[in-house]
């Protein structure tokens, strides 16, 4: 052993020196200036390098996007339906999610396991993506691409596995629970659109409404869901334009779309009460929710809302952080974004909120909404808040997986391809008073719902100052206990 | 310089592997004056990079009474230091538009962002500004926040059934939590200014790199202090000449075995060879343990199998847990026969092309992302293999033939090993 580490420290000494890249090597580092003391700031935005997406259309209405890439030989393919939480029919929340999750119970899926390919999926309120990793190299693509159209137009549906998937559901569900935060984004949906109104539900149902799901139910979603002329196949990686779409062709260029029209059920707004409070008895602190209804992914707005947003509570020093954190201590953090599907999604503003500071926190909220509509923002702010959109926009494209996902929902919410071309520029051209008039336009303070997961005994006699008087209590699914 | 060449050959001879193989970017090698290794890799495709920091040393270098020791720094060094008080470096990372973890296991401890390369600098900073501290502003109390709940009863029943007392290994990373507790501000700035020098720590860097990256690095990393020497710890392989049983009560609600074996070191010849058998055993629908265990008869819940490389040495694992109505020890015997008959006989040619397929696969999902590639270009720091690390990764599971497989599996999933039962409460 010791005659193993003289070796090891010889080979370390000997690597030292060959590969010494700066001149002569020497034992003592070169004399340099201090070490700065304070950080180096961050760069400038810059735009987004994204590969170009080549688009085309199958005849049987499948879109195909292709982004080619020089890499290894692998890629990442999305398959992205239109067929969201939006689409289940009412009273049965979940039930987009939950074909999804059938769709993955095919015995293909252990083929694809076979060609080392990864299949997972994703449901959101727009739409259902199926997502696809793959090898490239000789006829691994074609194959996988093969099994995942097997997958999406020839599935065979168990009851045995919707009995099980709808336990894990639910199991999971309540597990989610746990977080009061979570219970809080739920509730404020629910306040914001009511429940004839998809936004007011979670995307992957309550238990309630999952126990209502019979494969019938998911039988007919695929039939009248999943079309070829509402799906778009995306394939991200070392591939080549061509040879996909004979791929495509050839694996999903049979799909036939469904004769029945496949509309969006109706959605009806309903508020719920000004203020909603979920018990939480002994809790420390109390999660706040405001929100409303904002605006949709494809708004000319979106630009100013998303700076607006940033402006708010988008970072350390946007507004919510200075007043709510560093000038009244309510919180650890505070934050504010427009959260954006096809149609108007919610506005929401958030923290957890020290619990005798609850009812204060939420006049804080509702101050600052009003501040932004009375006054410009100044440069140096509306500067920071255009950084803080831009700048970490290129991590949420990195990698082939994450280029796809972002790809697909562009697709599943009517957007082009080239969405992103013009961007940055779009973004920096926000002006001050366009963010003024994006808060006055988009923001209805008056129109604000709250709701707070928290210890009702202790904060319920504050909360009785805010004036709300159509106070409600709620339990942790949504219904009214009082 | 000779490794141009090398590379261009290699690069050629990899395209030809892969059929139409793009020209990767090659990993450029150098080292600071003070011993700090540098290793780039440019790749211009996003306007990202990724800044890993990775020094040599982790559990295994902590003495008796100091177990945690190396955890502690490094949770402590994440939070903030000196001059970046405690949340500050998350908080500019984030405000750059960047993300940041760190890491600690046996032999390594790492620190590592990916964030816009315009804010490069930044990176550098942080990690410049880690390595000059030196903990002299650490009280008892901020040591105390630093310390993680967690103690893993399976891992340390494990390893003290696998390593003999003294052995680098027996400690598990994180440490005991009474060991923990009693680490000492002084015995942690030690243990900090003993290891966590230039000469025991590689930089590797991805990306969107700037033409003068190496200046910036200088500018950062190079005035730091040269600092002692390191030897890495060392340790003869262990050898278990039969079987030890263990049992162990954990939080788990139905038991649980595990049969481990101890195998070659990672990189060390049959490691490649055991990963590919770990997933012929036991990856995916079409694996045999699936068959034996769930298809013909289920009597497992869950199933895995990993050939879990460390430096020093490391440990072949299978676990499963066991159906409620079924028997611990006829679950062992299941497994013991898929064993005997890897032992026994070649693996068929679809398995391996399978197992090697999947492991290519998880290679290229590792590396979709800056981060992975910087990590796996400090896995390979020490490595003498080709001289793009990511070649290297790529091209070990294509190596090894069923006969190397076969023969592995005969020399290292013998009698000698633990079995460890975990049970319920």
């Amino acid at each position: 052993v010791k005659r193993l580490l003289v070796l090891l420290a010889a080979g370390c000494a000997a690597r030292g020196i060959g590969h010494g890249a700066h001149g002569a090597p020497s034992l003592e580092p070169r004399p340099r200036g201090r070490f700065p003391d304070v950080p180096p700031v961050p760069g400038p935005t810059v735009p987004l390098r994204l590969p170009p997406v080549s688009r085309h259309r199958l005849a049987n209405g499948l879109e195909v996007w292709v982004a080619a890439e020089d890499a290894w030989p692998r890629a990442a393919v999305a398959l992205a339906v239109r067929a969201g939480a939006e689409a289940d029919p009412p009273g049965k929340a979940g039930l987009a999610a939950l074909t999804a999750d059938l769709l993955l119970e095919s015995e293909r899926v252990a083929a694809l396991a076979d060609e080392g390919a990864e299949l997972g999926a994703e449901t959101s309120v727009s739409g259902t993506t199926l997502h696809l990793w793959s090898l490239t190299e000789g006829t691994s693509l074609r194959t996988s691409i093969g099994l995942l159209a097997g997958i999406v137009t020839t599935p065979v549906f168990r009851e045995r596995d919707l009995v099980r998937l709808r336990a894990d559901r639910a199991g999971k569900l309540r597990a989610r629970h746990n977080d009061p935060g979570v219970i809080a984004n739920e509730t404020l949906a629910l306040a914001v659109y009511g429940g004839r109104h998809a936004y007011g539900w979670p995307v992957g149902g309550r238990e309630r409404t999952l126990a209502t799901v019979r494969v019938a139910d998911v039988e007919a979603f695929w039939r009248d869901r999943f079309r070829p002329d509402r799906s778009a196949a995306i394939v991200v990686g070392a591939v080549r334009d061509d040879d996909i779409v004979a791929i495509l062709e050839h694996t999903f260029g049979r799909w036939k779309a469904a004769a029945r029209a496949d509309t969006v059920p109706a959605a009806i707004e309903r508020p719920g009460p000004r203020l909603v409070i979920v018990d939480r008895p002994g809790a420390t602190e109390s999660e706040v929710r405001l929100g409303q209804k904002g605006l949709g992914r494809g708004d000319a707005d979106r630009f100013a809302a998303d700076v607006l947003a940033g402006l708010l509570g988008g970072g350390f020093r946007s507004r919510l952080n200075r007043r709510l954190r560093d000038e009244l201590g309510y919180t650890g953090s505070a934050w504010a974004a427009f959260d954006s599907s096809r149609s108007p999604g919610p506005f929401i503003m958030g923290a957890s909120v020290r619990t005798d500071a609850t009812a204060a926190a939420i006049r804080a909220f509702i101050a600052e909404v009003r501040r932004i509509q009375e006054a410009e923002p100044s440069g140096e702010e509306l500067a920071r808040a255009r950084d803080g959109v831009l700048l970490g926009l290129p991590a949420r494209f990195e990698g082939a997986a994450a280029l796809a996902g972002e790809l697909a929902e562009l697709y599943v919410n009517d957007l082009p391809p080239d969405y992103y071309d013009g961007y940055v520029e779009k973004v920096r051209a926000v002006t001050a008073a366009d963010v003024q008039r994006a808060a006055a336009e988009h923001l209805r303070p008056g129109g604000l719902r709250a709701v707070v997961v928290g210890d009702r005994r202790t904060i319920e006699g504050g909360l009785a100052t805010l004036g709300m008087e159509d106070a409600q209590i709620w339990d942790e699914d949504g219904s009214p206990v009082r | 310089v000779p490794g141009v060449v090398a590379r261009g050959v290699r690069a050629l001879f990899l395209a030809q592997l892969l059929g139409a193989a793009p020209a990767a970017p090659s990993v450029q090698r150098y080292t600071l004056p003070n011993g700090l290794r540098v290793l780039l890799r440019e790749d211009h495709s996003t306007s990202l990079c990724a800044v890993y920091l990775a020094v040599r040393v982790g559990s295994a270098s902590e003495e008796s009474g100091q177990g945690g020791v190396a955890g502690l720094i490094a949770r402590l060094l994440s939070a903030g230091t000196r001059r970046v008080p405690d949340g500050m470096a998350e908080r500019l990372i984030a405000e750059a538009g960047g993300t940041r973890a760190a890491s600690v296991s046996e032999d390594r401890t790492g620190w590592s962002a990916t964030l816009p390369s315009a804010s490069l600098d930044l990176a550098l900073w942080i990690e410049g500004d880690r390595l000059s501290s030196t903990l002299d502003d650490v009280d008892q109390e901020r040591l105390d926040r630093a310390r993680g709940t967690a103690s893993d009863q399976v891992e340390s029943a494990l390893r003290e059934a696998l390593y003999p007392e003294g052995h680098p290994y027996r400690r598990t990373v994180g440490g005991a939590p009474e060991e923990v507790r009693a680490v000492s501000p002084a015995e942690a700035r030690a243990f900090f200014r003993r290891f966590y020098v230039p000469g025991n720590t590689t930089l590797a860097l991805a990306g969107d790199l700037p033409p003068d990256v190496r200046d910036r690095v200088d500018r950062y990393l190079g005035g730091l202090a040269r600092g002692p020497v390191v030897l890495p710890p060392a340790a003869p392989p262990v050898r278990l000449t039969d079987e030890r049983r263990v049992e162990v009560h954990d939080r788990v609600t139905s038991p649980r075995v595990w049969l481990v074996w101890p195998s070659p070191a990672a990189q060390a010849p049959g490691d490649a060879e055991l990963h590919l058998l770990a997933d012929v055993l036991a990856g995916g629908p079409s694996s045999r343990l699936y068959g034996r265990l769930v298809r013909e008869r289920p009597v497992a819940w869950k199933f895995e199998a990993a050939q879990v490389s460390a430096r020093l040495g490391s440990t072949f694992r299978v676990g499963a847990t066991v159906r409620p109505g079924q028997n611990p020890r006829d679950l062992v015997q299941r497994i013991d026969g898929e064993i005997a008959r890897l032992r026994a006989s070649p693996p068929e040619e679809p398995e391996l092309r399978r197992a090697r397929v999947r492991a290519l696969s998880r290679v290229y999902r590792a590396m979709d992302r800056l981060g992975g590639v910087a990590e796996l270009m400090n896995r390979c720091a020490d490595s003498t293999g080709p001289p793009d690390p990511l070649e290297q990764e790529i091209d070990r599971p294509r190596q090894a033939s069923p006969g190397d497989l076969r023969r592995v599996a005969s020399e290292v999933l013998g009698p000698g090993r633990i079995v460890l039962l975990v049970l319920p409460p």
